[in-house]
């Protein structure tokens, strides 16, 4: 399992479209640090304890992109055919699916986290020169690695999802067609016309997750970990539905 | 004993739309150890779901399946470091060279760098192994695909048309490998379409039409049992002697350049006489050579009739 993870995980390093993103990632938080620095003034000093919500502000929104990255992963083997070679190397098919998926899982993790450290060096000038060092504390250390870590496990969970959702339709356009219509309409519908299941959805308790403050609303409340394990569960039953089809579904 | 075994074997794909596709109707098929085999068919046929159903990419409506003596379906991950295979044109990963895509595979194994050497040599591709993938032509991917194969060092190779898209020096060089490896003891069971490469490479064929199997044995056994038979004559006057051979009892019909008799090549001499005894002299008497070609259509055209 060990070797067949080691494999898997260059293959998600080799990929086209992760490379791409580390060097545009790399580019973008680069020239953030640069604008951020330039337009600094005295007036409103940036502080440090901001790095606390800019950080898995900035994780979060990158999900997508993990969404996109982990659906490509699996989509692109299926479209280029390369599923089969792996799989008359290693035709436990169990073993493959949840080698992919964890090693999808742990580069995004590890690029994500790097982006994180990447934004606090990016901004690491303006902290010395104009910024303040008010409200750095053990708390804020505490609360600030929190918010990363979480924001770390939205991506990998985005990147999960992605995947299962592209293993389930062999494709990358379909796991992208279907999170795209997911987001932008069921939620949407379903929470003005079930206000009462909003709790239930994915992007609520993503948003609780994300923002690490318990959220209360008139029809429920939901704390950070309960919204992590709402999360958790709707990766599982995916994974779940996805293994079961990797294994019994023909590869033609 | 029998390397791959094959009883009753039968794929039907189910469709959204439409009736479900028969790919495969009860094949039955036994391939033994050591040598090449080959296994024939027209486009369709069902080589390709055979190979799946051996490598349990695809699952058989019904049928029994051994390879190795191992079921493909409970434990085929038994045998699988025994067994080099390639499936159609394979895909590996384009950002990669040939060899890091190679050393990629054999790290499953733990397969040094030598036995990579050695893979990417004997497929001919020592020489672009260092190239990216997606820089390959057709052919070179092919190469890399049968050099995957050989990595294992398998005692069992199943080749899905490993010709496809090489040149003629490339298909000989292919021929070579394949005897090459059927000649160490291996079983190289190997599907095309190129009937003058099976006749040149295989050992022992199987004929597929229609998902079954329509002859099986050596190539001279399948050769014999479904070609025409007869003998040719050669003469300066056709027409003299079809009409000699006519007179004579025999049946025989005038080609351009010869006369085509309806006879046991074994009774070439009565045929011989006949002439003479007309003052008839042949410049050449053979036996008529069956034609793979034409059994392979003769058996697969049968076939398909009878299945409409």
């Amino acid at each position: 399992m060990k070797r067949l993870l080691i494999v898997e995980i260059k293959r998600m390093l080799a990929r086209r479209l992760l490379r791409v993103f580390a060097i545009l990632a790399v580019i973008g938080v680069a020239l953030a640090g640069v604008l951020a620095y330039v337009n600094a003034d005295s007036e409103t000093p940036f502080r440090i304890t901001d790095l606390s919500w800019i950080i898995p502000a900035t994780n979060g929104q990158l999900s997508i992109v993990m969404f996109l990255l982990g659906a490509s992963f699996i989509g692109a083997e299926w479209r280029s055919g390369s599923i089969t070679t792996s799989l008359t190397w290693e035709p436990r098919r169990v073993r493959v699916f949840f080698a992919k998926s964890f090693a999808c899982v742990l580069v995004v993790s590890a690029m994500i986290l790097a982006v994180s450290l990447l934004v606090g060096l990016a901004l690491l000038p303006m902290m010395l020169f104009k910024g303040s060092t008010e409200g750095v504390d053990a708390a804020w250390m505490a609360e600030l690695a929190g918010g990363t870590l979480r924001s770390v496990a939205l991506t990998a969970f985005a990147a999960g999802l992605g995947f299962s959702i592209g293993s389930i339709g062999r494709n990358t356009a379909a796991a992208l067609g279907t999170g795209f219509i997911y987001l932008a309409v069921i939620e949407g519908l379903l929470r003005s016309w079930r206000p009462g299941w909003a709790m239930w959805l994915l992007g609520d308790n993503a948003g609780v997750f994300l923002s690490g403050e318990r959220q209360e609303t008139l029809y429920a409340s939901r704390s950070i970990l309960e919204a992590g394990l709402i999360m958790l569960c709707y990766l599982s039953a995916l994974l779940l539905a996805g293994v079961i089809l990797f294994k019994k579904r023909d590869v033609t | 004993m029998a390397v791959i075994e094959i009883q009753g074997l039968s794929k039907r794909y189910r469709r959204i739309r439409g009736r479900p596709t028969a790919a495969l109707n009860g094949l039955d098929l036994s391939v033994p150890e050591g040598g090449v085999f080959g296994f024939l068919g027209p486009n369709g046929s069902g080589k390709t779901t055979t190979i799946r159903c051996l490598l349990d990419l695809v699952s058989p409506t019904s049928g029994v399946i051994r390879l190795l003596d191992a079921d493909p379906q409970r434990d085929l991950s038994r045998v699988i470091s025994k067994v080099g295979s390639m499936i159609e044109t394979p895909s590996f990963t384009p950002n990669f060279s040939g060899r890091r895509n190679l050393r990629l595979l054999a790290g499953l194994y733990g397969i040094d760098d030598v036995a990579v050497a050695r893979a990417l040599e004997r497929a001919g591709l020592a020489e672009r192994a260092g190239d990216l993938v997606k820089s390959y032509s057709l052919g070179m991917r092919q190469r890399l695909g049968i050099a995957a194969s050989l990595l294992k060092d398998p005692d069992v190779l199943i080749l899905d048309e490993p010709a496809n898209g090489l040149d003629p020096a490339g298909i000989k060089e292919v021929r070579e490998v394949l005897r090459g490896l059927g000649a160490e003891g291996r079983t190289v069971f190997v599907s095309s379409h190129i009937l003058s490469e099976v006749r040149q490479t295989c050992d022992r064929v199987a004929i597929i039409a229609n998902g079954r199997c329509v002859a099986a044995g050596s190539v001279e056994e399948v050769l014999a049992g479904g070609g025409p038979k007869g003998v040719l004559v050669r003469l300066e006057d056709l027409d003299a002697g079809v009409s000699a051979l006519q007179g004579a009892g025999f049946q025989c019909a005038r080609g351009d350049d010869v006369i085509r008799v309806a006879l046991d090549p074994s009774r070439a001499s009565h045929v011989a006489r006949a002439l003479a005894e007309r003052g008839l002299y042949p410049n050449e008497l053979r036996p008529e050579e069956a034609d793979l070609e034409a059994v392979f259509l003769a058996l697969t055209q049968n076939h398909v009739e009878e299945a409409a």
